[in-house]
């Protein structure tokens, strides 16, 4: 076969968006049966072979509001997430501006230091930080949920915004600084607003990561504090496990944060190739 | 208009000694110009100067008062730098107020000042523009106008000129000259160009491996060199230098009947530059001197000649624009010994200074 470049270049383009699509259908399929199991009835929920055409219900939706005060979860999952990544802002942009304008000889090694928290498995430490919760009487507290994710995504967003604070031109600092402006006036006037992608995305990405924070949050929390994924994790419970009430439980649980995505879509695309692009 | 101190400044990186035991005075509304080999520490001088470093040692006063622990912030000096380091999410206008406006200055007066400073650079039509919708040229001007605008103590400039290209950088060098003239501020103005330092300066600063070499006005340092080495840096084509012989002592004997009022017979090395060089195309003149023409240049107004003279010490001599001169040949030259230099073993100047009423400001 022998066919010019032009065409080469058609063919190879096609076969890339096929095999694209192929993967992204194979990922997302899990997700699209857990939303088309929601709207089943538990009988045809494990009815084999499983049933493509029915007619959906909305009754377990309804189910998992009367067991368990869906919208207070919500809430709870709300007040962590957007918690916890505020504080951690608050924490890490000063951090990170430090080390990126000012690095010492140690630097590199705080940073290091700082990932391989990450590489501790959670549970290792489960004992003592329930303790600690425990008797500081901040078991089944949103504000303990609040401080340990913001502990535990504080080195990955330090990460995030030292790599954007070190793209800012050594040079403009300095010469906002002969400008007269302050530490606080450089970070106001200059660092943030031109790292201001980079600091929305890394804000979104530890939103969506507290959000989905699980091992905490059930370990942590029981009726007052729980967020979503503690609800989907009590729906596999004693009683069994009730597969259409349970999908319901996690469409409900997942479909926020998909909004929430979807709409800061185009940000997050920026904020993560800011670096590629500039 | 402010005067500036340096004294026994002293700057070590983790194992580098960059600024070696700096002294130096800078008068109100002078145009002063470091210059020197890349990695000289003109940049470093610069920065201490402007508070971006921390002095080691010595201390820096601007109108007398000590500043070395001052913060950069608090210096009320302005810089621009070689990357113009232009705020890029700020239209020209704001990169041109952000100094007034951190220093709380009524918006009226804030906009009047940066009206007048784009007035003088031609900015006008572009005060809403984004720094990289602007050439080269115009984000310089941006960048000057930036400091102008502050109406700062001394203006820091550190080669602001070499990003640009030749013919605009020569148009840039006589409006920052112009600008000098017109703000009469203190200006210190870095730049490894000697050329630039020549045609800007009142005062020129010498560096040489974070020493100061000499300081003086630009035809005091061309006419009288305090080393050899100021003496190769500045000037165009560069000084030659010729090992003393007996043959050069012999002529130097002639030209003075005997006696060496410019002690170059006690030299090592002489300095000569080319206008002091006369070649001579006729072969039969008594010129004294005899090379091979190892490579000619013809810059077209004028003819660049170098020339081997005792197989390997090259001599640049000028030559007229058409002069028929070819690689290869012998040639025969003299020496105008009234102008030549002599440097000793270390590379300093022995001979004393050229007195001529010709040099203007002489220090
Ligand atoms: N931050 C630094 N850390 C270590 N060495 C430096 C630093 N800045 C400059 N130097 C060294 O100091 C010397 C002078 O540098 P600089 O002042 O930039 O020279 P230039 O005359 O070219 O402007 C150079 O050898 C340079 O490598
Ligand atoms: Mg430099």
């Amino acid at each position: 076969m022998n066919l010019t470049l032009s065409q080469r270049k058609k063919v190879s383009t096609w076969s890339l968006g096929l095999l694209s699509w192929i993967v992204a259908l194979v990922i997302f399929f899990p997700i699209l049966w857990m939303v088309m199991t929601s709207f089943k009835t538990e009988l045809q929920a494990i009815s084999t072979p499983p049933l493509f055409m029915w007619e959906p219900t909305l009754e377990n939706f309804s189910v998992v509001q009367e067991r368990s005060d869906y919208f207070k979860y919500a809430m709870n999952s709300v007040i962590t997430s957007f918690g916890a990544t505020f504080l951690a802002l608050l924490i890490a942009v000063p951090a990170a501006y430090s080390m990126a304008f000012s690095p010492s000889k140690r630097t590199k090694d705080i940073l290091l230091w700082m990932l391989s928290t990450k590489m501790l498995p959670a549970v290792g430490v489960l004992m003592p930080i329930y303790l600690l919760a425990q008797s500081t009487g901040l078991l089944d507290n949103v504000f303990s949920l609040i401080i340990i994710f913001t502990m535990i995504n504080l080195p990955i967003i330090m990460w995030m915004l030292f790599t954007y604070f070190k793209e800012i031109p050594k040079d403009i600092l300095e010469a906002c600084r002969m400008d007269g402006a302050s530490t606080f006036a450089e970070l106001r006037y200059i660092v943030m607003p031109l790292s201001w992608g980079g600091i929305a995305s890394t804000g979104l990405l530890s939103i969506v990561l507290c959000w989905n924070e699980a091992f905490w949050s059930i370990n942590l929390t029981a009726a007052d504090a729980g967020t979503l994924t503690a609800l989907i994790a009590s729906y596999s419970s004693p009683e069994g496990l009730f597969w259409a009430k349970l999908s319901a439980a996690s469409t409900l649980a997942c479909a926020p944060i998909v909004v929430f995505g979807w709409f800061c879509q185009k940000q997050l695309v920026q904020g993560l190739t800011f670096g590629a692009v500039k | 208009m402010s005067s500036l101190e340096i004294k026994k400044l002293h700057k070590n990186f983790s194992n580098y000694h960059a600024i070696r035991g700096v002294d130096l005075q800078i008068e109100k509304g002078e145009f002063t110009v470091f210059v020197g080999p890349s990695g000289c520490g003109k940049s470093t001088l610069l920065r201490l100067i402007a508070g971006l470093e921390v002095v080691t040692s010595g201390s820096i006063l601007l109108n007398d008062q000590d500043i070395t622990d001052t913060s950069a912030a608090e210096r009320d000096l302005a810089m621009v730098f070689q990357s113009y380091a232009l705020y890029p999410h700020m239209s020209v206008a704001e990169n041109m107020s952000f100094a007034l406006k951190i220093a709380k200055v009524d918006p009226k007066i804030i906009a009047e000042k940066v009206a007048d400073a784009a007035e003088i650079l031609q900015l006008t039509s572009l005060l809403d523009r984004k720094p990289k919708a602007l050439s080269g040229g115009q984000r310089q001007r941006v960048a000057i106008g930036r400091a102008i605008v502050r109406q700062p103590s001394v203006f820091l400039f550190d080669e602001p000129l070499s990003n640009l290209d030749a013919s605009l950088r020569v148009q840039m060098r006589q409006e920052l000259s112009g600008l000098h003239k017109r703000l009469k501020s203190t200006m210190i103005y870095v730049t490894h160009d000697q050329v630039e330092a020549m045609t800007l300066a009142d005062k020129v600063v010498i560096l040489n491996a974070g020493n100061v070499e000499q300081v003086g006005t630009p035809l005091n340092v061309y006419y009288n060199p305090a080393s050899r080495f100021v003496a190769e840096f500045i000037g165009t084509p560069k000084m030659s230098f010729i090992p003393m012989s007996d043959d050069i002592k012999k002529l130097i004997a002639n030209e003075y009947d005997g006696a060496d009022p410019r002690k170059l017979t006690s030299s090592t090395w002489l300095g000569v530059r080319p206008e002091s060089v006369t070649l001579s195309s006729q072969l039969l003149t008594k010129a004294g001197l005899t090379g091979k023409v190892s490579l000619v240049e013809r810059l077209g107004a004028e003819t660049l000649v170098y020339i081997d003279y005792l197989g390997e010490h090259k001599i640049t001599a000028r030559a007229d624009s058409l002069a028929s001169i070819e690689a290869g040949a012998d040639i025969q030259f003299s020496i105008d010994f009234q102008n030549v230099h002599g440097f000793d073993d270390d590379g300093l100047r022995l001979s004393p200074d050229v007195t001529d009423n010709l040099i203007v400001g002489n220090v």
